[in-house]
């Protein structure tokens, strides 16, 4: 076991030099001139010269990418090329909002998507299902931001139960989350009713039904707890949508997250914002695989850690 | 039962009535006068001399003032000067500044913190993306506690003008050694609203200054959120959840026209939107071929059709609100003329050309591609359209080469002509992107920037606009409108032509 985390944990090493090498260089390569975006589009020859000049944009390539590497290396990203605030402050408190939602989207739609799977195989075929299933076909296909809008137009329109944008209080992220959850509740949902439909008819049910047992001590012990394997897999997998679809869903709901952040500076050509916030992200995903796999041991003993 | 559950209801009801009454009685005593603002995008920092787009213009011109600013009307007007008086030369500028102001960090506003102001953006270190607003000048001295000189190396009449953009905002010695990210915590300038708190991203307060030297706010507060998302911020105007918002797309317009309790708030904008050519490209290096353009886009049918009407229609490059303008008639629409133009130029079977927009840059600016697409077809121009994303676009764009056809949009930051005039239709404007060269354009821009004759020089600024509109480098679509939705409780605040808002006499009931 802890050989096995710190293999891992070299592994991301090489990760992450590769990805600031990736991020660097596709920065430089997309045509855009920050300095020229920074000063907008009634600015002077002499102005564009100042400001390449003030965001060292004058230097030649590989001198800007070992002063990038060398200052992270201290822990120091740099100034943000727009607002000038230091990319830490810039990243840090957006990055926690954006996994905060990430958080509650995925456990609202981890239990969503489990739940209604489990009713779905339990009663499968039955008009339960096939309802279930139409929902989810829906839940797929919408399109986050429309999927938001409705949310917003019931919720908070029509209704008045939830506030329309901004974080600050716990009711701002419901609906956010809702927006993100929904679509992963039904891809988990049809995962789960897959995978349960299969241990169901395996002999470990049967004997455990022949012991006896209560139909539902079946289901929630012997049965859901092998079939959470492939749901698990999805779920680890489901966080990196989810960030795609954080950018929407932070646009719409106004939620101050890294997603919506990203593309601003991409569009800004703001690189030390661009440049972190995709480092950060890459270090996320990793240790999310490295949770993901952890808890396949938590769920199977038998799997090998390797 | 039936009885016991009504009872049950009445008091409840009864105990809701009650809450409500209180909450809407007892706190109105205490009640601070909040006006909600909910705006696309974020201000980028709050030092004005980094300042590059408007929405950040808007925050930081509640908390500074400028020497002089454009009235309603866009007439120049007193603020922090109170009087000031011209040498024979035409060399020397002299202020005599307001007494009695102080900025927000207590100490005085004198003639010392212009000469620091202007020196500051014109210091190399202080790294202002926007120097140039202060290039005309050559030195500042300071003649005695309110009175201070402006030196200028040139004869230069668009001075006062030059001296109301955002970035030469007068701030406190005090606090602006600190500069852009630093000074941005603890903003200092003499404006009718102080900073309160501000969290990047998300929103931002300003509260009344009690000190202020005119007339006080009536708002205790504006409070700017940042809701990037068209609809949701019309949602939230129609919900209550905001008083004010900013740039409502023309389609929502009749839908908000026709809600309960707003309204929408329109003005003519400094923005002119724009359809340009690059001369040094086959076939608009023709000016048949230009003109003929501009006959076959029905600017008309634009406005009407794609605007919802949310815009100025004028055929001269600057906006008409601006002072300097000149009052040109947009192109006839004509395809008959357009086809024998087109043909005089050798080109009766038309032609096939690159139309490159930017998308959501500009109000409804893919849909304006679009319908001038199905116009030119009618005369047997094929525009295929290209949108790349707007950095790329501007880097092609800057190589001159690159790009045919192109939409664009130019704003007016001094509001007179000779800053944007000089950037994009004189040779050497960053902002020229169709190498549009014209030798009396170029001479009348520097004659009229040395004649402080205000008729005089309008009527050279009117000569060069008219000399554009005959050789057609650019054919102007409209003036675009700024449209605003607002709660009905909310009035009094006012829309400047620059685009800038004032709250300093707004209310909310």
């Amino acid at each position: 076991m802890a050989t096995f985390l710190a293999r891992r944990l070299l592994q991301v090493i090489p990760v992450i030099i590769g990805v600031s090498i990736a991020v660097f260089l596709m920065l430089h390569l997309i045509p855009g001139d920050p300095a020229r975006l920074v000063a907008g589009m009634d600015a002077t020859a002499e102005d564009l010269e100042n400001v390449r000049r003030a965001l060292g944009l004058d230097q030649p390539l590989p001198v800007q990418y070992v002063n990038f590497v060398g200052r992270a290396l201290l822990g120091d990203f740099g100034e943000s090329f727009r607002t000038g605030r230091a990319v830490l402050d810039e990243i840090g408190f957006r990055y926690w909002n954006t996994m905060l939602l990430g958080f509650c989207a995925i456990v609202f739609g981890t239990l969503l998507g489990v739940f209604t799977g489990v009713v779905t195989a339990v009663y499968r075929n039955s008009w339960i299902d096939s309802s279930v299933l139409a929902v989810s076909l829906l839940g797929i296909s919408i399109p986050p931001f429309f999927l938001g809008l409705v949310l917003m137009l019931v919720f908070s329109v029509w209704l008045g139960w939830l506030p329309l944008t901004g974080m600050e209080g716990w009711q701002h992220v419901i609906l956010p989350a809702a927006t993100l959850g929904i679509p992963n509740a039904a891809i988990i949902s049809r995962i789960t009713r897959s995978s349960l439909v299969e241990v169901l008819s395996q002999d470990y049910v049967r004997t455990a039904r022949a012991k006896g047992l209560a139909e539902i001590v079946v289901i929630i012990r012997h049965a859901v707890r092998n079939g959470m394997i492939p749901v698990v897999t999805v779920a680890g997998l489901q966080m990196g949508y989810l960030l795609g679809g954080a950018v929407v869903t932070e646009t719409v709901f106004a939620w101050p997250g890294i997603g919506r952040l990203i593309v601003q500076s991409i569009g800004a050509r703001d690189f030390p914002v661009v440049q972190a916030s995709v480092l950060l992200l890459a270090l996320t995903f990793v240790v999310i695989n490295l949770l993901t796999d952890l808890l396949y041991r938590l769920l199977d003993p038998r799997i090998k850690l390797q | 039962m039936l009885r016991l559950l009504t009872r049950r209801l009445f008091l409840t009801a009864f105990a809701a009535s009650a809450t409500m009454l209180a909450a809407s009685t007892i706190p109105s005593a205490a009640q601070t006068s909040v006006l909600r603002y909910a705006t696309g995008t974020d201000a980028q920092t709050l030092d004005p001399q980094f300042v590059t787009d408007i929405p950040t213009s808007r925050v930081v011109m509640q908390l500074h003032e400028t020497l002089v600013y454009p009235n309603a009307e866009g007439d120049i007007q007193p603020v922090l000067a109170e009087s000031w008086t011209v040498s024979e030369d035409n060399l020397s500028w002299t202020f005599k500044l307001r007494e009695g102001v102080t900025f927000h960090d207590g100490t005085p506003f004198n003639a010392d913190a212009v000469k620091f102001t202007f020196d500051r953006i014109l210091a190399e270190a202080t790294g202002s993306p926007r120097k140039s607003s202060a290039a005309a000048i050559d030195t500042v001295e300071v003649v005695d506690e309110h009175t201070v000189t402006i030196k200028t190396k040139a004869p230069f009449a668009p001075l006062l003008a030059q001296l109301s953009a955002y970035n030469l905002s007068i701030i406190s010695p005090k606090s602006g050694t600190a500069i852009k990210s630093d000074y941005s915590k603890a903003p200092a300038g003499t404006g009718p609203f102080r900073l309160g708190d501000w969290t990047p991203g998300e929103k931002l307060t300003v509260i009344r200054n009690e000190d202020y030297w005119g007339e006080k706010a009536k708002l205790d507060e504006v409070r700017f959120t940042v809701v990037p998302e068209d609809s949701a911020r019309v949602l939230m105007l129609l919900s209550g959840e905001v008083d004010m918002v900013s740039n409502i797309p023309p389609v929502m317009v009749d839908r908000l026209q026709g809600a309960p309790g707003v309204q929408v708030v329109e003005k003519t904008g400094v923005r002119t939107i724009y359809v340009a050519f690059n001369l040094a490209m086959k076939p608009f290096d023709d000016l048949r071929v230009r003109q003929a353009m501009a006959h076959a886009i029905n600017t008309e049918a634009l406005l009407k059709g794609v605007m919802n009407n949310l815009g100025t229609p004028g055929g001269g490059l600057e906006s008409v609100v601006i002072p300097g303008s000149a009052a040109i008639d947009p192109y006839p629409y004509d395809p008959e003329r357009a086809r024998a133009l087109l043909a005089e130029a050798g080109l009766s079977d038309g032609f096939s050309v690159d139309f490159y927009l930017p998308t959501g840059r500009y109000i409804n600016d893919r849909q304006l591609g679009e319908a001038i697409q199905a116009q030119l077809a009618e005369v047997g121009i094929t525009a295929n359209l290209q949108a790349p994303e707007f950095g790329t676009y501007l880097s092609m764009l800057e190589a001159k080469d690159k790009i045919p056809m192109f939409l664009l949009g130019k704003g007016s930051p001094t509001g007179d002509p000779d800053f944007t005039l000089t950037i994009n239709v004189g040779s050497e404007g960053t902002g020229n992107y169709g190498n549009y060269h014209n030798k009396t354009i170029d001479d009348l821009l520097l004659k009229q920037r040395g004649t402080v004759d205000v008729e005089q020089r309008r009527a050279m600024l009117r000569e060069i606009i008219q000399t554009a509109y005959d050789d057609v480098p650019w054919i102007v679509l409209f003036y675009e409108n700024q449209i605003f939705g607002q709660r009905e409780n909310v009035s009094g605040v006012a829309v400047l032509p620059n685009e800038n808002l004032r709250f300093v006499t707004a209310t909310v009931n």
